[in-house]
């Protein structure tokens, strides 16, 4: 089916999930999250729920904006709208398996480096912008571990990781 | 090629699977844009398919999928939820809500093709299997429209599979009467002599229906006993998939000879508090028949009428389709001819159409 200007994607913020469509006019989803120079993201039509009844939407709103120092992650199905410009013509040759939490949520995932000699604390501290990015992303909700949710991409806010983890392969 | 329902308050979603289901899939596509407006498209002429989505503005999929199950013109309705919330959750939220099947947007075209032709091909396998259907249409109480029903439902089927109408009346025939034919041949002549074919006495309606009509007076012949009437149903049965029996307002042996060979009893109820009442007792009378009941409601005359969540609460058992007063159906029955045959957009046939997709998809 024929993709249009609206990407839908899942937003985790303060044991909430909202799913929100931004609607792309200038940029894709992951320059305008990962922009330093602007505070706040702009979706229309959100559905919010709460995490731990994460089906059940609790409420509707036209037009959101987000904090986007608050957000914990963002999750999106299509790893085109996940990534920024720059990231799409490559995102390095190493492949690291990654475990990190966040409020609420444990995230697995793929972080890719363009340098094999990863060092963790200079990555989290001095890499820049206020996200990261990892793909074949498996969340799971710490108060409810039965409840994971996939996606191509995931948008991780660097300030909200409390616990990052390499993992063997 | 099925009468498909998409729900989706997005217009640009709503066009595309418009176009797409029309031109590839050529089904026939009734699109809304909220719940409510999908729910009355839903109620007013059943679909076989229903698209829903999910993230809408006041009603969401999910409550909307629960109305249609709740509700028994609908519950059989194939129902894909198709929504951008993907995830294992959203899946299992979408099954429990009652819907058929889960898809994740943006759909895969031919995907989603599959899966409609496989939902569709499930139904036609449920109803398949049954084979004949013996369906008498009953009432213990005159007037409130067993025959006009009889005589639709039978025009209806008739378009599914063959077809023959049995007039059941002690006294007089009905099914001649508001059909306009002379009962030249009817089952009296079987009574007369039981080695007469049934099929030889059938007669043709000029919409094609067969009809073995009553004789015109019943005391010239008597009234069949039970092994007549096994027998007459037993011929009629060979030659049709569908038998529907215009039934007396009896419950003498051989009413209950015919019952107790249906797959389904279609009860018929009016509005009126005799006819509600009844409808209860005849509940009672028919408990060993339970499980093969659909109640009717069908207004015969025009008139205020009480809400159907009344009459439900005083038979205790739900209604399966609720006919509203047709005043189409006095001016057709006067030419002889069923209302189904010409006029199908109408409420008494919409109803009717409702009742056969339920005796389809059950």
């Amino acid at each position: 089916m024929q993709r249009t200007n609206k990407v839908i994607a899942e937003f985790f913020a303060q044991g909430y999930r909202v799913s929100g469509t931004y609607v792309v006019t200038k940029r894709p989803l992951a320059d305008e999250i990962y922009d330093p120079t602007t505070n706040y993201l702009q979706l229309e039509e959100a559905y919010l729920s709460p995490i731990m009844d994460p089906a059940k939407i609790s409420a509707y709103y036209t037009l959101t904006l987000f904090d986007k120092s608050n957000l914990d992650f963002v999750l999106t199905a299509d790893k085109k709208d996940g990534l920024r410009r720059d990231q799409s013509y490559g995102m390095g040759t190493y492949k690291l398996q990654i475990c990190l939490t966040v409020p609420f949520f444990e995230i697995t995932g793929h972080l890719y480096l363009i340098n094999r000699n990863f060092n963790p604390r200079i990555y989290l501290s001095s890499d820049a912008g206020i996200f990261i990015t990892l793909l074949d992303v498996t969340t799971r909700s710490t108060f409810n571990p039965d409840v994971s949710y996939q996606g191509a991409v995931a948008l991780i806010n660097r300030a909200h990781i409390s616990f990052f983890g390499e993992t063997a392969g | 090629m099925a009468r498909v329902l998409i729900i989706d308050d997005n217009y640009d979603m709503l066009s595309m699977l418009k176009m797409i289901l029309e031109r590839q899939g050529k089904h026939e596509v009734i699109a809304c844009t909220n719940g409510q407006e999908g729910l009355e498209a839903a109620f007013s002429e059943p679909p076989e398919i229903a698209l829903v989505d999910v993230m809408m503005p006041g009603m969401s999929g999910y409550d909307v999928v629960k109305r249609l199950r709740a509700d028994p013109s609908t519950e059989r309705i194939g129902i894909i939820i198709l929504t951008a919330r993907g995830q294992t959750v959203d899946r299992e939220a979408a099954l429990a809500a009652g819907a058929d099947d889960h898809m994740t947007k943006p759909a895969n075209v031919e995907e989603l093709l599959k899966r409609i032709d496989e939902l569709l091909n499930r139904d036609k396998a449920q109803a398949q299997p049954t084979g004949v259907m013996t369906l008498p249409v009953f009432s213990l109480k005159g007037g409130v429209g067993v025959t006009t029903l009889a005589i639709n439902l039978a025009s209806v089927l008739q378009q599914i599979a063959p077809v023959a109408l049995l007039d059941l009346a002690p006294a007089t025939g009905q099914c001649g009467f508001f059909l306009g034919m002379r009962p030249e041949k009817h089952w009296g002549h079987y009574l007369e002599n039981q080695t007469t074919p049934v099929a030889a006495l059938v007669q043709k309606h000029t919409s094609g229906l067969p009809v073995l009509l009553a004789p015109p007076l019943a005391g010239q012949y008597g009234w069949p006993n039970v092994d007549a009437v096994t027998a007459i149903l037993a011929q009629l049965t060979a030659m049709a998939r569908f038998v529907i029996v215009d039934m007396p307002p009896l419950l003498d042996a051989t009413a209950q000879a015919v019952l107790a060979q249906s797959h389904r009893i279609l009860l018929v109820s009016g509005d009126d508090v005799p006819a509600i009442q009844v409808t209860r007792a005849t509940l009672q009378a028919l408990q060993q028949w339970k499980d093969r009941l659909l109640v009717i409601r069908n207004a015969a005359a025009p008139g205020p009428r009480p809400p159907a969540e009344a009459i439900q609460k005083a038979l205790r058992v739900p209604l399966a389709v609720d006919i509203a007063y047709d005043p189409a159906q006095v001016t057709v029955a006067a030419k002889g001819l069923p209302l189904a045959a010409v006029q199908p957009k109408t409420p008494l046939v919409l109803g009717v159409k409702r009742i056969a997709q339920q005796l389809l998809t059950r």
